[in-house]
């Protein structure tokens, strides 16, 4: 399989894009984006695939391979270890963690009440970001 | 006399972590450095050492490969000035490959990203053996897991070891010369 990627042809579908807050049938363009979007991640998935395999057909306890200016990490993520019997754990070993949340219901309620929100709660500042998702 | 500075991976180091003292006492060996680890990785490497040299292979526990004509322990030495000699002893060389094995905590990724495989590939080169890679195979005696990490000893690599050599041993020697330590600690 050929692929030709044209960097200018792919930034043309990008500034098309814009135009779907002018016209509907602008949102093609943007579709056209995503779907090579995809296709690039399946492409870049399967390429992290096919290291693994032969990474670990050269040595099962591959770890890394570096070059000069690649690096290729073969890596755990997460936490190492869990708790799987809470009773049985000795108590040296683990921390209790006592985590608070916001009641949103008496939350909103007191600011109905009162305009504003209580001493010791404020509002977070989130930042908003562009999605653009294909509808089923 | 102009002194002459030795320069090695594990003193460079140790200068480059801005742990000076411990790099002049490692020069001049002025302690014995031994912890129950070190022990007992030098009991690991021996063991490693005598299995490659008897049967031209990795150690099983490293996957067991065959080696075509294995050198371990091999000592390089090349001057690189008149004042700095550059030192080095690689676990194993063979074919192009440098092969380093480690013990401990420590994975082989953090020993790949330091510089002693790339100042190795160094010495190879300057005395005229092939290099391609290195491998850095580490057996955790603790929880008995292997893992191994490759780096490509490009002329890139060369380059930047050099300029690490070059750099640090610069530092150490000038400090050595400006403070007289050659004349009162080679005593």
């Amino acid at each position: 399989m050929k692929i030709t990627i044209d960097l200018e042809e792919i930034k043309k579908l990008s500034k098309n894009g814009q135009d779907i807050f002018i016209k509907p049938e602008a949102e093609k363009e943007l579709i056209k984006l995503l779907s090579i979007k995809e296709q690039i991640e399946e492409i870049y998935n399967e390429a992290k695939k096919l290291l693994e395999e032969k990474a670990l057909k050269i040595n099962k306890n591959f770890a890394s391979i570096e070059g000069d200016q690649i690096k290729i990490s073969y890596r755990s993520f997460g936490s190492k270890y869990f708790i799987d019997k809470q009773g049985e754990v000795p108590v040296n070993m683990i921390n209790k963690v006592v985590k608070y949340s916001i009641n949103t219901k008496e939350l909103n309620t007191f600011i109905k009440e009162n305009g504003k929100l209580p001493l010791g709660i404020s509002e977070a500042e989130r930042k908003k970001q562009i999605s653009i998702k294909i509808k089923k | 006399m102009t002194n002459k500075f030795r320069a090695s991976f594990s003193v460079l180091n140790a200068w480059a972590s801005g742990d000076w003292q411990l790099a002049v006492n490692m020069y001049f060996k002025l302690e014995e450095f031994s912890t129950p680890a070190m022990e007992e990785g030098k009991k690991y490497h021996k063991e490693w050492e005598e299995y490659i040299k008897n049967n031209k292979r990795l150690p099983e526990i490293f996957g067991g490969n065959l080696l075509e004509k294995p050198e371990t322990e091999l000592k390089l030495e090349y001057q690189l000035c008149d004042w700095l000699e550059l030192v080095g002893v690689i676990d194993c060389y063979d074919s192009g490959t440098v092969f380093e094995f480690k013990t401990g905590n420590s994975t082989s990724q953090s020993y790949a990203n330091n510089m002693q495989t790339r100042i190795y590939g160094l010495l190879l080169k300057l005395n005229k053996y092939k290099v391609e890679k290195a491998v850095v195979h580490r057996y955790n005696q603790h929880n008995k897991k292997v893992d191994c990490s490759y780096v490509w000893i490009t002329s890139a690599q060369l380059k930047k070891a050099l300029d690490w050599v070059e750099t640090y041993s610069s530092e150490m020697h000038n400090y050595l010369e400006e403070n007289n330590l050659y004349e009162e600690l080679k005593k």
